[in-house]
């Protein structure tokens, strides 16, 4: 599984990163950022990162299977 | 079935309603329910996007539509709070006050809960009664969910039977129309809820601890100041509702799907990662929370239907879980579906439930610890096995007759 996030989609609601902080960090730009070597997402986090992007606000996070 | 006599409280329709959703989708997206004048959304795309759009489609209203009286409304000015619920309110207030829950509930969090939870799961799942046929729901699905949450809280494990009884008081509102008697009875046990609560966040500003209400009372906002008494009751009261019927239900469901789909407890058992596979196929196929409500900020229109401003809007997420523009074959409980987590069972966005990380541990647990003691589950009597209580929001098992063997019985004494 892929995830990524839509940096003109997100308004920084900080969601992602503080509900999975394994997967998600706060950028530079105080916007949403895939933690290195996460953007393949490993098994046992599939779940978190596709409901991380269930529970974004501005649906910016997005998953690829 | 005629698309414009569709009615989602017929108690027939409940219990199998998932032709009348089809046709619904298909011929009414935006459907205006004959008694209630509610606006019936059930394609996914169309949900996905209302929920993303809290300025013209609001909660605000949530607490209000609750009761008709005034009496019950005035009871609850005169001697306890307003409900006070995240889910009852917008942006940007909601943004602020989740913000303070969210880390408690964050999946990472929750999960150093396991080693508690498992342990409450257990003593459960061992004290089933072995032989004969049980009723699940009223053994294993009503405890559970109660007891971990009075865990959670920092309640007195023993409370939660009182915890019970008070949240299927709270959600009574939300299934149906009620009597002036009714709606006193639930303002009045509403407060005797309330004042519960109070004494329990009282006692935690003396006897802190690494639980829910103490987590409560010790919150800051960013200028210093604690919650609100008004925030702090309702949060409590919401997590106590929200962990309750909800995960009860799913567990009443999961089991019952796993008995009706051939094969899929001898799967579980072969391949036990994909539990989690078969909890959120479950959690699709059975939402237990079937709907939940918006209202208009505005005139709204889509799929050429004008939505008055001040409409209540009603997104029907067992619906929209099944319908086949997102989900390929959609009524097949499938093991390898891989979008089976982008389900609406805890709907999108900015209200995407909070306890679903907890909800999903319990569920995941449940069904890997009830496998690990117990074997070839079945119905246990000849008909009639389950029921469901009628409700329009909540998806209800009234009971599920269920019978099992111990894992480890001698082959031969299986008749």
């Amino acid at each position: 599984m892929k995830v990524c996030i839509d940096k003109d989609k997100c308004q920084g609601h900080k969601r992602c990163y503080g509900v999975y902080p394994d997967l998600f960090e706060e950028g530079a730009d105080h916007k949403g950022k895939v933690r290195a070597g996460m953007e393949s997402v490993p098994d046992d986090f599939e779940m978190d990162a596709q409901s991380a992007a269930n529970a974004c606000p501005e649906g910016a996070i997005s998953v690829e299977y | 079935m005629d698309p414009a006599r569709v009615d989602l409280s017929d108690v027939n329709i409940q219990k199998c309603p998932w032709q009348a959703y089809q046709l619904l989708r298909d011929e009414a997206p935006v459907y205006r329910m004959p008694d209630t004048g509610m606006y019936t959304i059930t394609r996914y795309d169309d949900i996905c996007s209302i929920v993303r759009d809290p300025k013209r489609f609001s909660m605000r209203a949530n607490r209000d539509f609750l009761f008709k009286t005034d009496a019950a409304k005035q009871y609850y000015v005169e001697h306890g709070l307003p409900r006070h619920t995240p889910l009852s309110t917008d942006p940007p207030y909601h943004t602020e006050f989740r913000g303070h829950l969210e880390p408690f509930f964050s999946a990472g969090r929750i999960r150093q809960w396991e080693p508690e939870l498992r342990k409450l799961i257990e003593q459960l799942a061992d004290s089933l009664e072995t032989s004969g046929a049980i009723d699940f729901v009223e053994a294993f699905c009503m405890p559970l969910p109660m007891s971990v949450m009075t865990v959670l809280l920092g309640l007195p494990l023993e409370d939660h039977k009182l915890l019970k009884h008070w949240t299927d008081v709270w959600v009574l509102p939300f299934s149906h129309a009620m009597t002036p008697e009714q709606e006193m009875y639930v303002a009045q046990e509403g407060v005797k809820f309330q004042h519960y609560l109070q004494d329990a966040l009282d006692r935690k500003r003396h006897d802190p601890k690494e639980d829910l209400l103490t987590l409560l009372v010790q919150t800051r906002r960013d200028d210093g100041s604690e919650l609100t008494q008004k925030e702090m009751i309702g949060f409590a009261e919401q997590a106590v509702v929200g962990a309750n019927e909800t995960t009860q239900n799913a567990l009443a469901m999961a089991l019952c799907a796993m008995i009706e789909t051939p094969g899929t407890e001898a799967r579980l058992r072969d391949e036990p990662k994909k539990i989690k596979n078969f909890i959120e196929e479950c959690l699709r196929l059975h939402s237990p929370t079937a709907g939940m409500y918006r209202w208009t900020t505005e005139d709204v229109e889509m799929h050429g239907v004008l939505i008055p401003k001040g409409s209540v809007v009603h997104l029907r997420f067992a619906a929209a879980n099944r319908d086949e523009r997102h989900f390929s074959q959609p009524d097949t409980l499938d093991l390898e579906r891989k979008k089976a987590g982008s389900h609406l069972a805890f709907s999108h966005a900015i209200h995407h439930c909070l306890g679903a990380p907890l909800a999903r541990l319990e569920l995941n647990l449940s069904v890997e610890i009830l496998l690990s003691r117990r074997k070839n589950f079945r119905f246990g009597r000849d008909a009639d096995n389950y029921d469901f209580v009628p409700g329009l929001a909540l998806r209800q098992m009234a009971h599920l007759w269920i019978k099992s063997d111990p894992v480890g019985a001698a082959v031969a004494s299986t008749a």
